[in-house]
């Protein structure tokens, strides 16, 4: 990141000064690739305004805050944002931001960041506290955990929604009965979805028929695929919600091609819910309030990379560089995100939006 | 089952006033009993008149006509309160003199509070611990339930209708005899709340309704002219969902038995003995209930003619029965108190308030305040007081900071406060009008303010973490002209305030130190006009609220708004009855406007009532 070209710095740096001296009215400049390299990050806000917000950390290591709004005229995201995923369209790279609190997804363009559609709940609530987001060609499909008050119950109706991406629309909901759905990821032309309520993973084919069940461990969590096309899942275990003490996971490793759980290292240090993992040359790095641990999925060793001074809520690194971007665990105030070297030495320190939980790298 | 609750009820209380016998005076209850031992303290109290045309929840009464910033989550949804740039929890909410803040949140939902069930509102800014107890640092709304009506017999009722699917009906029976006067009060609310929010594609809908029901019933019975025995009763059931389709369901219901005895003409004993039941669901099965047991003890004196003095206790008693507590507690705390005031001169007045609380677990601060008003001119027709008042106060921490599992913190402290403030207070009048100004500048220091943080292990716990500085100015100015049949009245209210952080003390970078504390605006005010004219009657409302910061490191600012409401009312007089017809047009500019981040309110709508009361 540094080591950045110094031509996109300038022209960076060029258009920021233009956006901050334009006057209000003036129409907003259609920027194409302004977004196409650098680090999204999200920004999940706080429940209570659903002020979740979009930065970008562009290759001059500039920063800029709230991007979405600034892109489309102060639109808002006005949400708690669950995730954010690219997708290709034709060979356009596009976004889906999930939010709850107000439950949406939002779909705009990667590069400009300009808003293109957003599927609502609707009467027939099409969303209903929805999570996560996978492209399959032409289909998104979107986890919802379902009415919130059965989600957490012993039979939660969550669903996952399935978006026509050609014309953004929305087409179907597929039932999840006694399920409370969490992640959703796609490899290999198929749909793998975590029932964070049970120990399971179910898998879809393209068309969103459901093909098998692949048990897992309890509380299976967020899921990645790694430089070999294997998916990662963090299973949560059985956490102790009465006295919150400190929480170990297994972490898995499933073969898309055979659904096979191929490798399986216990004992990984995570959250009790909620668990953010990232991916990196043969490590994974698991977050545990101020700590983050680093797997070797070589050996299946578990070692503490660093004790951080605040608490973390999310966590990415880098393909390009396995740099560590941390996101600081508070909603009360915009969030310090740190970019870390591999070894763990602190690089350069930011200030975005509120409770940051993820980066995208482009 | 409660249309049967409602009828009994009413038929209790005309029962009992059957047996009434006229033998003295018709009873006179004063709206703010305190006020004499607020000596130098900024009163503000509603104007009875509007407030008797409004049904709106009190948060959006507060937000139109004083200058108090209202922290409103959506139309009716759930409202706090920021007084002199303080937190939700820095405002005690007295009922009759009982503090009814939710114990395990240590605020009140101003939302869930409706204008209908009480006869009289005021706001005490500032430091009032003294007074009141825990949480009164920014001030204390005083709801008085029951002021009886120097007539016979009243029946009202009311009906009003309005947008988003609004209904109210209301309904009240007073009775005032020369023995025992009595009041019920009963009244429902719907509201779809179906109302056009911003959105990505332009407007979506809301859709969050509420439905309330409330009965509330007032007794003062003077035995003779040593004895008096009040019984005040409230009960209120609101239904909500909330934005994410959660639903909010909240039962209330306060008791209390108030008796009075006074002897050798000037000495007073009282004992109010109170039971509140406060049960909270969220969703389907998490839920919260919190019952106290109360009793306030005072007795008060008049040494000569100058100089009174009441000395008193306050006991509580909790009980809690909350899903996150994984078992049930239970909480004494006592408190004692002294509050004097004395008229040293001709123009000096001084109070000395004395209060100190003993509750198991931690310490709660000594709460001294003084103040006094001298009055620079006295003559008939003008008044000149200037006015001084430091104190102390002290918010107890919650419930839920002490017990909440996990992250509930034995060892928290009470926060405290220290503030000062003077002021002028300028009166004048004649035949045909009067004029009232009053200017009043304060400092305050709150620390120990108590920050849920995330622990080493991931928990969210409480801890005495922030000191807060603010400063500011409040004006206000009252004038009433009286043309043959025309009265006017107009109310200015203005506060500018500025709260910093002084220190975050777990913060080493010091990254919030000078950051303005959020959802505080600088300036606030509001105006209102008032005009009546025999039997018809208007009223312009206008307030702004200023820019706010959302967030703690001041990063994201709200943008000010001003609204401005509209009220028409004719009244018809048939023999002893009268026909009111009331027409309110709120946010008559149409303006998009939001007093918490995404939580937007309505546009312009509207209110139409008929109210028909009959006197004898």
């Amino acid at each position: 990141m540094k080591k950045n070209k110094f031509s996109i710095f300038i022209f960076v740096l060029f258009l920021a000064s233009f956006v901050a001296c334009k006057k209000s009215d003036d129409p907003a400049p259609i920027i194409s690739g302004k977004y196409e390299k650098g680090v999204l990050v999200i920004n999940e806000g706080n429940f209570s305004e659903g002020n979740g917000s979009l930065s970008f950390l562009f290759p001059n290591d500039s920063l800029a805050n709230g991007i979405f709004e600034n892109e489309n005229g102060g639109l808002k995201i006005g949400g708690t944002i669950q995730s954010v995923n690219s997708y290709l369209s034709g060979t356009n790279k596009k976004l889906a931001v999930v939010t709850n609190r107000k439950d949406q997804v939002i779909l705009a363009d990667a590069d400009s960041l300009n808003f293109m559609a957003v599927v609502y709940p609707e009467a027939d609530k099409r969303l209903d506290n929805p999570v996560s987001f996978a492209a399959i060609g032409e289909k998104g499909f979107v986890s919802n955990w379902g009415d919130i008050n059965q989600a957490f119950g012993n039979y939660p109706k969550g669903f996952l929604t399935e978006i026509n991406l050609k014309n953004n629309t929305f087409s179907r909901k597929i039932a999840l009965d006694g399920v409370r759905p969490q992640d959703v990821i796609a490899a290999n032309n198929k749909l793998y979805v975590t029932v964070s309520n049970g120990s399971d993973i179910y898998v879809y084919d393209s068309n969103g028929n459901f093909l098998k069940n692949i048990p897992v461990e309890q509380s299976p969590d967020k899921m990645l695929i790694d430089k070999n096309g294997k998916i990662w899942v963090i299973c949560n275990n059985e956490p102790d919600y009465v006295n919150f003490t400190d929480n170990e996971g297994t972490l898995l490793r499933i073969n898309p091609e055979t659904d096979a759980v191929e490798q399986s290292i216990p004992n990984v240090p995570c959250g009790s819910y909620n668990s953010k993992i990232a991916y990196y040359n043969d490590k994974i790095y698991s977050l545990r309030d101020k700590k983050v641990f680093v797997i070797d999925t070589t050996n299946s060793s578990v070692n503490e990379l660093i004790s951080n001074d605040f608490s973390l809520y999310g966590i990415g690194v880098n393909p390009n560089n396995g740099d560590l971007y941390l996101g600081e665990y508070i909603f009360a105030s915009s969030s310090r995100v740190r970019q870390l070297s591999k070894e763990g030495d602190l690089i350069r320190e930011y200030l975005v939006g509120i409770g940051t939980n993820g980066f995208l790298f482009f | 089952m409660k249309k049967k609750l409602l009828m009994a009820y009413l038929l209790g209380f005309l029962a009992w006033q059957a047996k009434a016998q006229d033998s003295l005076e018709r009873i006179v209850i004063r709206a703010y009993p305190y006020e004499k031992y607020a000596v130098g303290a900024k009163i503000w109290q509603a104007d009875s008149v509007l407030l008797s045309q409004n049904t709106l929840p009190i948060s959006q009464w507060l937000s139109a006509y004083t200058p108090a910033y209202l922290k409103e989550y959506g139309n009716g949804l759930f409202g706090s309160i920021a007084l002199r740039g303080t937190g939700a929890g820095h405002t005690a909410i007295l009922w009759n003199g009982l503090n009814i803040n939710s114990a395990t949140l240590g605020e009140g939902d101003f939302a869930n509070i409706p204008t209908f069930a009480n006869a009289s509102v005021a706001l005490q800014m500032g430091n009032a611990a003294s007074l009141y107890g825990s949480e009164a640092i920014g001030g204390a709304l005083l709801l008085s339930s029951f002021e009886p009506s120097e007539l016979d017999t009243q029946i009202s009722f009311k009906q009003e209708i309005g947008s988003f699917g609004r209904n109210f009906w209301g309904a009240e029976v007073q009775k005032n005899t020369q023995k025992i006067a009595f009041k019920t009060n009963v009244y429902t609310f719907n509201l779809k709340n179906n109302y056009e929010i911003p959105s990505l594609t332009g407007n979506t809908q809301n859709n969050t309704p509420i439905n309330y029901l409330g009965i509330s019933q007032d007794a003062i019975w003077q035995i003779n002219n040593k004895h008096t025995i009040s019984l005040h009763h409230w009960y209120n059931s609101n239904h909500r969902t909330l934005e994410n389709g959660a639903t909010l369901l909240d039962n209330n219901l306060r008791l209390m038995l108030d008796w009075e005895h006074t002897f050798h003409s000037s000495n007073r004993i009282t004992a109010k003995f109170a039971y509140t039941n406060d049960f909270l669901r969220y969703n389907l099965d998490d839920t919260t209930q919190t019952r106290r047991l109360a009793m306030i003890l005072n007795y008060e004196k008049q040494l000569k003619n100058n100089f009174s003095v009441r000395l008193g206790s306050q006991t509580q008693y909790f009980l809690m029965n909350v899903d996150a507590y994984q078992e049930k507690k239970t909480e004494l705390r006592n408190e004692f108190f002294m509050f004097s005031q004395w008229q040293a001169t001709y123009r000096l007045a001084l109070h000395l308030n004395l209060r100190q609380g003993l509750v198991s677990g931690y310490t709660a601060p000594f709460t001294p305040a003084l103040g006094l008003v001298y009055s620079l001119q006295k003559t008939e027709n003008q008044l000149l007081k200037w006015k001084l008042q430091i104190s102390r106060a002290y918010r107890l921490p919650t419930l839920n900071s002490r017990y909440w599992q996990p992250g509930g913190n034995p060892n928290i402290q009470a926060e405290n406060s220290l503030s000062t403030e003077t002021g002028i207070i300028w009166e004048k009048k004649n035949q045909k009008s009067k004029l009232q100004a009053e200017a009043t500048f304060f400092v305050m220091q709150v620390e120990d303010w108590i920050l849920w943080q995330p622990t080493e292990g991931g928990v969210w716990s409480p801890e005495n973490l922030q000191n807060v500085f603010s400063k500011g100015a409040e004006l206000s100015v009252i004038y009433q002209l009286k043309i043959k049949d025309l009265l006017l009245n107009s109310f200015l209210h203005y506060t500018f305030s500025e709260s910093f952080i002084t220190t975050i003390k777990n913060d080493q970078t010091g990254r919030f130190e000078g950051k303005i504390l959020p959802y505080s605006p600088k300036n606030r005010a509001s105006f209102t006009l008032f005009a009546n004219y025999r039997q018809h009657s208007l009223s312009w409302n206008t307030h702004f609220t200023d820019t706010r910061f959302s967030d703690l490191a001041n990063q994201n600012k709200l943008k000010s708004f001003i609204i401005s409401n509209l009220s028409l009312s004719r009244s018809f007089k048939l023999q002893s009855h009268k026909l009111s017809i009331n027409l309110n047009i709120n946010n008559l500019m149409n303006k998009t406007y939001e007093n918490i981040q995404n939580q937007y309110m309505p546009k312009r709508n509207y209110q139409l009532s008929i109210q028909y009361i009959f006197n004898k």
